[in-house]
This record gives C-alpha cells, structure tokens and sequence, in this order.
C-alpha cells in the first residue's frame, strides 16, 4: 500500500489572481451544470446509478480527507482506504448485512497496515487515522442510500439537499455581509453568529416550504422537527470537517469543483445531516406514516 | 398441472401488460367471488431498508388501503386479510404494542373510506387477550358499516385455524349436549356453519406474499379447493396490479373441486 505524502492535485482551476466576481461566477456555472445532472441521476436514471453516484463522491472526499492528513505528515493508508470506503458506502445497499460487511472492512483495513513500510506507533496509527476516514466520509454518506431506498426516497434526498445546502448559502451570505460576532474562533475563524442564526432560520424556511412543491404530503409536524433538526446538526458537521482541517493547517479539501473548492467542504454538512434525517424518518415518525 | 399451466399462462398474457390493461382484461372473465390474501413481509421489507420492523407494519397499512380499494372496484366481494395471526404474539413485546397502537389508530382512521366505499367490515379469530380498548374500536367499526352491501372486508385478528376449528367443535358439542343436534347431524355444512366465517363462501383464491409456500394455520378448513398463488413480493410493495396478476392467473386454471 503506498503511503502517498503530497500526492499532487486535480489541476486548479486558475486558482491564482482570480477576482471574487470571477470565483462567483465559476461558482454558479459549477452549479449550472452539477446541480441538474444530480437531480437527473436521482431521478431520471436507475436507482443504482445514484448508488454508484455516492460511491464514487464518497470515494473522492475520502481521497481528499487522507490526502489533507498525508499532506500534513500524518501517516495513512490512502488506497486502503479508497477501496475499503467504496466498500463501506455500497454495503448500505443491504443494511441488513451492513454489520458483516463492516467487520471485513475493519479487518481488512488492520490487514493492511501489516505492510513492511512502518512499525512501532506509525503501525496504528495509519489505521486509525484510515478508519477515520472510512468512518466520518463513507460510512455518515451511505446513509443517503438508505435514505434513497425508502417509500418517497427521491424526495426524502432533495429534501436533505435543499435544506442543506439553502442553509449553508444562506449562513455564508448573512455571515459575510452583516457577520461581526465570531462563532468559533478557535476552530472556524470565518463563522459568526449571525451566519449560523441565518443558517437555522433557513433550513426551518426551506422544510416548511418544501411541503408546496419538493416533497408534496410532507406534514408540517415533520417538516418543524427536519428544518430544525437539520439545521443545527448541519451546523455541527461543518464545524467537525473545520476543526480536522485546522488540525492539519488546511483551509480548502481541494479544488475539484471550480469555484467550489473540493468536494468534502461541499458535503461537510450532508454527512451529518444524512444519518439525522434517515434515524429520524426511520424512528422518529415511523408510526405517524 | 393446471397450476403449472396457470403460471406460464400469466406470465406469457400478464405480467407485460400495464395495470388498467391487466384490470381490463380480467373484467372480461368470471372473477373470484372471495380473494385471500396472507400478508406476509413487513418485517423483512423494514429490515432490508435499515428501518425497524414496526415501520413495514405502518408501509403494510397502506398495501392494505390500497388493496381493499382495487378489490372493491373490480367487484370482489369478500376479501379476506390475515393481518394478525395468535402465534405473531409471541413476537418481542414492543413490536406486539406498536402494532396494537397502530392497528387502533388505523381502524379509527380507515372508517370514513370503508363507508365511502360502501365496505362491510368483519372480523375473524378469538376475541379474548385482545385490548378492550383496541376491541371496542373494532366493534364500532364493524357496527357502524354493518348495512354496506358493497365489498365485505374479513379482517383475521388474534385468529388461528386449529383454534378456529376447536371453537366450532366446542360450540357443536354443546349442541349435542343440550339435545339441540344429533352426533350423526353434524356434516361439513354444520360444521362450517360453526366457523367464524358462517354465511362467508370459501376463498376461490388464496395469495401469499413475500414468497413462503405454507398456509402458516389460515383458513385450513376452508381452502380445501382453493387455488393458490404466491409472489415473491413483499407485503409493503404489493399493489393492485399484482392483484390483478393474481387474478388473472385464477382466471386461467381448471378447477376441479376434487373431481377428474
């Protein structure tokens, strides 16, 4: 298994000298193109090409979380990693044999760190820090295809993505136009409290919303609880990806997407909000349906 | 033989066809007069998702609504749904409550759609170890759509057949105790006047999902000549085209009745 340090990046996209209306416009033709070809996957194609979808973004952002540790000296097992995570995010298509195919996933991983490239404490902790990766990026995003596998599954999926990601706009706008009071200086310097109020009210606007045109039938109980719920843990996995990020002095995952930066900054908060909305849909009004 | 030639009969004729071509053309054909269904899978549609079984339970409600609905519009008139068997009690405590709690509130909120669809609601097994309060919503129920003459929907709760048929036999004992009948009286019409399902015809076709080929204790009397049908959908994810195929299918065999 190589130990890749400092492997080097997709290509950046004229990372230098760009101006902010330039990068703004990256962004939102980025989103032009991605965010129609996403909602086509999800709903014009099979369902296993969304299942092959997840494996593959999931595949990407875990590239990118061991490249971010590699990069900083930590060692990691990155193409262990890779095939081991693909393998965890595609068990989520039988959650029923999920729990064998994690056992097989962690000896899988243990039996790869028996290589002759490290011993005494580089020895474990390359696992542990591959395990979590496979844990944190494959792992939290599977659960968008148990999410997908359910009755209304589309709309169980764009819910979680409007919610979101309207939420993370909406913290990102509020916080750098009017943002004074910081959040989390310490783990996020860029974060104030006014984003994160805005991030809130705008995931509970967006669920309450939803119920009109994404998801027709959604109750306003549920739409209450899900716009809260995922406006707060949002909050929370994006904190999680930037306080790994400042462990290992990185501000950006990467710059896959143009104007985006790279694909774990992206879905930092579907993570967390992935297995929230499925355990809450799953148990939390399983006997309201 | 005949069941070998139905099934290739369907899936050559049916199973291509679209659901209101499917319900066209069975329309043009006798239909059975009382369908069974054995509905089985919730558990294992739940677990197959990650979700905890309870969930299959309330997604099986809606197979239900949606069933009663497609049998009552082809003209079915008895449909019986074997929901809850006395052996399910033994299942863990929490999914037995669930269910129970479920049962009731679906009960109490299916009423106005039986009555709109002019459903006569019944129900067959013991009465005894069931909720008082989940009993007298069942009783409501059944009384309030009593006079409907469209569909008659036989809903097996806490029901078993060999406890069916103790019950028959302790009722005709008592007869023969109090003089009312004669021991050489009792014949197969006696006797199932003497089942839960007295002034009910016995099931012309029977169908189990989630694809388990037993009768598990359902209706042993009064399948004997009934035709079988069995689908590897689970309960959940049955619809009133598999309905339909399964009529259709029906509508292929040669029934005999034990006869050449």
């Amino acid at each position: 298994m190589s130990e890749a340090r400092g492997v080097p990046m997709p290509a950046p996209v004229d990372a230098r000298g760009s101006s902010r209306a330039g990068e703004l416009a990256r962004r939102a033709l980025s989103t032009a193109i991605l965010l129609p070809a996403f909602v086509w996957i999800l709903i014009g194609a099979p369902t296993w090409a969304f299942t092959i979808l997840i494996v593959g973004v999931g595949m990407l952002a875990n590239w990118e979380f061991t490249r971010m540790f590699a990069r900083a000296g930590v060692p990691v097992l990155r193409d262990a990693g890779l095939i081991w995570g693909a393998l965890v995010t595609l068990a989520f298509v039988r959650p029923d044999r999920a729990g064998a195919a994690f056992a097989v996933v962690v000896i899988g991983l243990l039996v790869a760190s028996l290589d002759r490239g490290s011993a005494g404490v580089m020895r474990w902790q390359r696992v542990a820090v591959t395990l979590l990766a496979v844990c944190y990026v494959n792992w939290l995003l599977g659960h968008t295809i148990l999410l997908r596998a359910l009755p209304d599954g589309i709309h169980w999926i764009l819910l979680l993505v409007w919610v979101t990601w309207l939420g993370e706009t909406a913290a990102y706008a509020v916080g750098s136009l009017i943002g004074r009071h910081k959040l989390a200086p310490g783990i996020s310097p860029g974060k104030t409290v006014e984003g994160a109020v805005a991030q809130l009210a705008a995931s509970l606007f967006a669920a309450l919303t939803a119920g009109g045109w994404l998801f027709p039938g959604l109750l306003l109980r549920d739409a209450l609880v899900i716009g809260i719920l995922l406006g707060v843990v949002g909050q929370v996995g994006d904190l999680v990806e930037s306080a790994l990020k400042r462990s290992v002095g990185t501000k950006d995952t990467g710059q896959i997407i143009p104007g985006h930066g790279g694909i774990l900054d992206r879905i930092d908060g579907l993570l967390f909000n992935a297995p929230a909305l499925f355990y809450y849909v799953a148990y939390g009004r399983a006997l309201h349906a | 033989m005949a069941l070998k030639a139905g099934a290739d009969a369907t899936s050559a004729a049916g199973s291509t066809l679209g659901e209101s071509e499917l319900r066209e053309r069975i329309l043009a054909r006798p239909l059975p007069r009382h369908v069974a269904i054995i509905m089985d899978g919730n558990g294992r549609w739940a677990t197959s998702r990650g979700l905890p079984r309870v969930a299959g339970h309330a997604e099986g409600v809606k197979a239900v609504r949606n069933t009663v609905r497609a049998a009552g519009e082809i003209g079915v008139e008895y449909l019986t749904l074997y929901a809850f068997s006395s052996e399910n009690w033994n299942r863990p405590s929490h999914e037995v409550s669930t269910l129970m709690s479920l049962l009731e509130r679906s009960i109490d909120r299916e009423l106005p759609e039986l009555m709109q669809r002019n459903v006569r609601f019944r129900v067959i097994g013991r009465p005894n170890g069931v909720p008082r309060e989940v009993q007298g919503r069942i009783d409501h129920v059944v009384q309030t759509t009593s006079a409907n003459t469209g569909l008659t929907l036989l809903m097996a709760f806490n029901y078993g057949a060999r406890d069916e048929i103790v019950d028959a036999c302790r009722r005709l004992a008592r007869d023969v105790q109090d003089g009312r009948v004669k021991p050489e009286e009792i014949d197969e019409v006696r006797l199932g006047r003497a089942l839960y399902t007295d002034g009910v015809p016995d099931p012309d076709l029977l169908i189990r999902t989630s694809g388990e080929m037993r009768v598990s204790n359902f209706l042993l009397w009064q399948i004997a000549y009934t035709e079988l049908w069995v689908t590897p959908t689970r309960w959940p994810d049955f619809e009133p085209r598999d309905l339909y195929l399964a009529v259709a299918d029906f509508q292929q065999r040669d029934r005999r009745f034990g006869r050449v």
